[in-house]
């Protein structure tokens, strides 16, 4: 079977979704994306940190260096306010788009 | 808020870069460790653990660049990278770069120095207020009857008398009767007036100004105050304004000045205040250093009644009130001239033209020589981006490796173009700021080309805004061109082929660069020609015997008559100067001459000769007055009858002296000694005949000349001239000190030896030929420089190569060969396509040349020789280099 692929700018939306539950390393982002998603989605490292930088550089997330629960130093993320609003901003655009898509699918 | 964090990213970028990149480095590895301890725990083996790992994560170095390039501050942190790089690479390469720059610092020097002077010339307005408001008004007509003085050079107007110059009576009228439609001020200029001040007296060249001509032009005081309506009247104190040149010169910009006495030709004047320092006259080339009311009794002409009607020597120009068009004021001026001046010309009628760079007829002179100049400073620009154009796309080529691993590394297409165009812009920089500063210097030594004195042209060529800009364009421009092409092609290449052809024999011939290399032959084969054309007529003219030796003497000018001297005290300080030069140890002799030799200067008189039929029409002839020991200081033989004596006084029969052009164009056949001509009212005897000599120009061919003495035909001002027994110049100093001496208010000239003299006459042509030698040169070393370039490159590629062929039994003869024969057919087709355009360029320098036609087959033959020389030395260094290659190191290379 195919690997299912994001779609654009979906990315972006789980990672703030994610956060939205407290401060996670970019490892631990994938993790919990990919265990959410029942292993179905994969977040590739390649796709993961640019989107993180770019939501920083965007003001949405903020990072910290603070210990991981092994002891190890790690860069932590977590939301800031303009990032609550975006992704509840981004949850609305995206509640619309799937309801849409799923009147289309189911109606046709 | 917002803009602070903004800030810190962009400041962080630029300074903690190291940090940034430790940290994201940090972070990353922490993911592949929590990645392999996930694959340990699921039971992979280590090894397999951590190769699974790398996998999944991919390339860490893209991810990271990627990574950087969604900082906002990343462009900032990569242009300083960009430029750090750029000239880290330029200094790794320091002949490559000095090449560069050089070239384009030259090039864009040259045209920035001659746009400068065109700029000043062609397209400067006079530094007015609203200069689009200023007319220049001339009148034109079909017959003339008046005592005309050409000021500032005459409108041509087909068909029809013109002239720019007016009467004090019709600048008046015009004046009064135009009033409403503009203000009218008039001015008169007068050269070599004396002017004494703080120091010595010295020769000045001034305006003769109406009391409204500064406020018509909109002119305000530096200091002090101009001159007004008030300063027009009779018996008003004399006032004068001064230029910041002369301010500088004479008070060093002291403010004191103002109220100061200055003796004008022995009349005083009170300094009412300074001009500013652009405002340098109104006529193109002439620049004035003193102003004065035109009502003044004593200048320029004394002797001549300035309110003489039928005297014309004011030249008028106007200030259009606001909303009246030229239209309406050409009507009401037109009534006037036709009122006041029908008496003088014949249907006259105004002609009104452009008046925001003055009056502009001048200009005609400078205007050949300002587009030769612009001609070949366009070529050494072009030659010169060809240049870098040639060098960027060899390098271009020779780089693949390196930029095949920068993108290997993850750097994008659009980086590395970036990349390179910014090593461009940085010669550019480089270059286009040295060019400027080429420039300031430059832009002297091009004024003083076209003058063709020392002084230079009067032009303050200020490099002004615009001037700038022309530079920056032309740098950028160069950038683009010579940039843009290499870089886009660099960034086209795959990766893994740059890899694969280091050194290799893969990479093409550089075919643009054959056709950059040609062009530059071409262009260099028309400068060459060109400056083997200038330097063929100077040798022609430093050959030119002018009649007398030019060694060992010495020439000044005295000026008594403008201090006031009368005709006989006049005499009285000639021959004081003659005595104590002649108790000047190392003088041999000393004579005077009413004009230096060589000087350049030409007066002519009308006379008839009586006694020869049918007699009576005018003839003209040159006019020198000189003294009895003339003919013997300057060593001109007189061939028949005798010489001046002491005792030809004003009393004794008036004699003179021809020269041998005066009889072979007027007494052909006769005797001539004992013959008479009648000059002004007098009959003067022909006693003797001199040799035929170039006393004006050596130049220009020799005139017929009567030759007066000075005690029977007075002379106010006079050159000395002094034959010396050693050098000239260990006794000019002495000569002048006894004769300022003689007395402190007689101005003295520049002291010069006859050879400065002469230099002096060919001063043009000196500058041509040494400038354009000079960009010849510099033209063919770069154009040789991009041969060299291309072999350099074509044989570096071919190493692999040469050295399978030599291993298999070539002999260096089989190698240098083929690559020495492309050199000279890429030279031929060069010189092939130069002929026909120099052939079509040269005619434009024939009035230029001296002795010698545009289409002189020895010097293009030259040229090709020489060119085809450098060429092949520039092929040649390369090409041996290819044979002494070592075979196995040569196939070691793959």
């Amino acid at each position: 079977m195919a690997k299912p692929e994001l779609l654009s700018g979906t990315l972006d939306l789980l990672v703030l979704q994610v956060l939205n539950g407290g401060p996670l390393h970019g490892f631990a982002i994938a993790e919990r994306i990919h265990a959410l998603s029942q292993d179905v989605l994969i977040v590739e490292e390649g796709s993961l940190y640019p989107s993180l930088y770019r939501m920083e550089e965007k003001g949405w997330i903020e990072p910290e260096w603070g210990q991981s629960d092994k002891g190890r130093r790690a860069k932590f993320y977590s939301l800031t306010k303009e990032g609550r609003k975006q992704l509840t901003a981004e949850r609305q655009t995206w509640d619309r788009i799937a309801l849409a898509i799923g009147d289309v699918l189911k109606n046709a | 808020m917002k803009l602070v964090r903004k800030i810190r990213f962009w400041l962080g970028g630029l300074f903690s870069r190291g940090r940034f990149n430790a940290e994201m480095a940090d972070e990353m590895q922490h993911h592949l460790d929590l990645r392999i301890e996930k694959n340990l725990a699921a039971g992979m083996t280590p090894d397999e653990a951590r190769y699974s790992a790398l996998r999944t994560f991919g390339g860490a170095e893209q991810i990271k660049e990627e990574c950087r390039d969604e900082r906002s501050g990343a462009w900032l942190g990569q242009i300083s990278q960009d430029l750090r790089y750029g000239l880290r690479i330029l200094r790794k390469n320091p002949l490559f770069t000095t090449i560069a720059i050089l070239s384009l610092a030259l090039g864009i020097g040259a045209a920035t120095s001659v746009f400068s002077l065109v700029d000043a010339i062609l397209l400067g307005s006079l530094p007015v207020p609203n200069p689009q408001d200023l007319r220049v008004i001339c009148w034109s007509g079909s017959d003339t009857r008046m005592m005309y003085i050409t000021l500032t050079g005459d409108p041509v107007i087909p068909g029809r008398r013109a002239g720019g110059s007016f009467s004090k009576d019709v600048l008046l009228s015009l004046r009064k009767e135009c009033a409403a439609q503009a203000d009218i001020f008039g001015y008169s200029p007068f050269f070599g007036g004396t002017a004494r001040a703080r120091g010595l007296p010295v020769k000045v060249d001034g305006l003769l100004v109406s009391g409204n001509f500064f406020s018509g032009l909109g002119l305000q005081p530096l200091v002090g105050s101009l001159l007004g309506p008030e300063d027009e009247g009779e018996g008003s104190i004399p006032r004068v304004v001064i230029s910041y040149r002369w301010w500088k010169q004479q008070f060093a910009l002291d403010p004191g000045a103002i109220g100061q006495q200055v003796i004008l030709n022995g009349n005083n004047y009170t300094i009412a205040g300074v001009l500013p320092q652009r405002f340098s006259g109104v006529c193109p080339g002439d620049v004035p250093d003193l102003y004065v009311s035109m009502s003044d009794k004593s200048l320029p002409m004394p002797g001549l009644p300035k309110d003489l009607p039928a005297l014309w020597w004011i030249a008028v120009m106007g200030r259009m009130k606001p909303g009246v068009s030229t239209a309406q004021l050409q009507a009401v001026a037109d009534v006037t001239l036709a009122t006041q001046a029908d008496k003088f010309v014949t249907k006259p009628n105004v002609y009104i033209a452009d008046g925001r760079d003055g009056p502009v007829w001048k200009i005609g002179k400078y205007r050949n020589q300002l587009q030769l100049l612009m001609a070949v400073v366009g070529i050494v620009l072009v030659v010169a981006c060809l240049n870098i154009g040639g060098l960027l796309l060899a390098r271009g080529s020779a780089r693949h490796h390196e930029l095949s691993i920068r993108k290997a590394l993850g750097a994008s297409r659009q980086r590395i173009v970036r990349q390179l165009l910014t090593e461009s812009a940085l010669i550019s920089v480089f270059g286009g700021g040295l060019g400027i500063l080429a420039a300031l210097w430059g832009r002297s030594v091009v004024s003083r080309l076209l003058a063709g004195s020392p002084k230079g042209l009067n032009y303050d060529a200020a490099l002004d805004v615009r001037v700038l800009g022309f530079a920056l364009v032309v740098t950028l421009l160069t950038v683009l061109l010579a940039g843009l092409f290499p870089a886009l092609k660099a960034a086209k290449m795959h990766p893994q082929v740059g890899q694969s052809q280091r050194g290799g024999g893969g990479t093409p011939p550089l075919r643009a660069g054959q056709f950059l290399v040609a062009a530059q032959i071409a262009l260099s084969l028309v400068l060459v020609t060109g400056a083997g054309l200038y330097f063929r007529t100077l040798v022609n003219l430093v050959s030119i015997e002018p009649g007398f030796a030019m060694d060992h003497l010495l020439s000044f000018a005295v000026d008594p008559g403008d201090s006031g001297y009368q005709a006989s005290r006049t005499i009285a300080y000639f021959n004081e100067i003659q005595r104590v030069l002649s108790t000047v140890p190392g003088v041999k002799s000393v004579g005077l001459v009413s004009l230096p030799p060589l000087g350049s200067g030409l007066r002519t008189g009308r006379f008839t000769i009586p006694d020869r039929a049918p007699g009576g029409q005018d003839l003209t002839s040159a006019v020198l007055t000189v003294n009895e020991t003339f003919f013997g200081t300057i060593g001109i033989p007189i061939i028949a009858g005798r010489d001046f004596r002491a005792n030809d006084t004003d009393g004794a029969l008036k004699v003179i002296i021809v020269n041998e052009s005066f009889l072979r164009k007027f007494m052909v056949g006769v005797i001539p000694v004992g013959r008479t001509i009648k000059f002004g009212d007098t009959v003067w005897q022909i006693v003797g005949v001199c040799r035929d000599s170039k006393t004006f120009d050596i130049k220009k061919g020799i005139d017929p000349t009567i030759f007066f003495p000075v005690l029977q035909y007075p002379i106010g001002s006079a050159s000395i001239v002094v034959r010396t027994l050693v050098s000239p110049s260990s006794v000019s100093k002495e000569v002048l000190s006894v004769v300022t001496a003689v007395d402190r208010n007689v101005p003295v000239g520049d002291i010069s030896t006859e050879e400065q003299m002469r230099d002096r006459n060919i001063t043009p042509e000196r500058m041509l030929a040494s400038c354009c030698g000079l960009l010849a040169a510099f033209v063919m070393l770069l154009s040789s420089i991009g041969l060299f370039g291309l072999m350099a490159y074509d044989v570096t590629r071919r190493t692999s190569e040469f050295g399978i062929r030599m291993a298999l039994g070539a002999t260096p003869t089989h190698i240098i060969r083929p690559i020495l024969k492309r050199a000279i057919a890429l030279a031929s087709i060069g010189v092939a396509a130069g002929l026909p355009l120099t052939l079509v360029l040269i005619r434009l320098i024939r009035s230029n040349l001296y002795g010698v036609t545009p289409f002189d087959p020895e010097t293009i033959c030259v040229a090709v020789a020489l060119l085809l020389a450098v060429v092949l030395i520039a092929a040649w260094i390369p090409v041996r280099r290819a044979t002494k290659t070592d075979p196995m190191v040569a196939l070691r290379c793959e």
